[in-house]
């Protein structure tokens, strides 16, 4: 029976340092990184840029509302921790790939950032489905009455 | 799993004591990206069905309102294209992370990461042209305003 744990045998070691991918595979994760990079920047960039074009005019102008503000904290934050959980990804995702010093460790690492990044996508992705579920209610709403 | 498949996966496949201690991790990525695809998919089909009614709205106007309403019905529906793309990548992407944990399988965890790159890569290129035809429009504007 102890045998077949094997937490203290030297296999089980030598994997916390090797996760053995293919080399096809860790080409195709150092691309992923390349990726989690660009995207991550491009939506870091595309946060700040929306914020500063909706609260500088607004601030010029000497206005203060709260649903703007409100607006962009949620749309531009939630962009921006997009972007943060990507680049957070991409960080030991390289490493893992590109090394074999901890692979175990850098694939929960980039693993974990990953699924943040897709559940706050999927947060995301319900409010745009109510939102187009209102929109076709709405569309379709004269045709009965 | 009893102690004797243990061993025996452990001959066939060198990634099993990462899925024996961290399969989990991989379980939650796998539902994430499930969850999203699913999302996806309906966001899809509920966005085609608003592009029919429109197009049936503006098919009976004239030429122009046809025109001035079609650019926009077109870019709907390349996002429709480009949104159940992204929704099938993802879920052949969750459907490779969790095959991977139940059959302790690196060649498909590597699938799975595979799957993301593609995900990422297409994300990547509609958010570069989105972002590009946002600037070369408000620059388009900007210069309207200038040379009027």
């Amino acid at each position: 029976m102890a045998e077949a744990r094997p937490t203290t045998t030297y296999e089980a070691l030598d994997e916390d340092r090797r996760i053995p991918f293919s080399a096809a595979d860790e080409r195709a994760i150092t691309g992923l990184t390349v990726w989690c990079r660009i995207v991550g920047v491009i939506n870091i960039i595309i946060a700040l840029g929306t914020a500063t074009l909706t609260l500088l005019p607004m601030i010029r102008a000497g206005i203060f509302s709260l649903l703007v503000v409100l607006i962009v904290v949620l749309r531009d934050g939630a962009l921006l921790l997009l972007g943060l959980f990507l680049l957070q990804a991409a960080k030991p995702l390289r490493k893992m790939a590109t090394t074999d010093v901890a692979d175990k460790q850098y694939l929960v690492a980039g693993t974990m950032a990953l699924t943040k990044y897709f559940n706050l996508t999927g947060v995301l992705m319900v409010l745009t489905v109510a939102l187009l579920a209102l929109t076709l209610f709405g569309m379709l709403l004269p045709k009965f009455m | 799993m009893s102690d004797g498949d243990a061993q025996e996966g452990k001959s066939e496949s060198p990634g099993i004591y990462f899925f024996e201690y961290e399969g989990q991790v991989v379980k939650n990525l796998s539902r994430g990206m499930r969850v999203v695809s699913v999302l996806q998919l309906a966001a899809a089909v509920l966005l085609a069905a608003v592009i029919a009614l429109i197009l049936v709205k503006i098919t009976a106007k004239s030429a122009i309102i046809q025109l001035v309403a079609g650019l926009p019905v077109v870019a709907l529906g390349l996002y429709v294209i480009i949104a159940a793309v992204g929704g099938v990548i993802l879920g052949s992407g969750s459907k490779a992370f969790s095959e991977s944990v139940k059959k302790m399988d690196t060649d498909l965890l590597g699938k799975g990461f595979r799957k993301v790159r593609s995900y990422l890569i297409l994300t990547g290129v509609v958010t570069i042209v989105g972002l590009a035809i946002a600037v070369l429009g408000f620059l388009g504007i900007q210069a309207l305003y200038l040379f009027r």
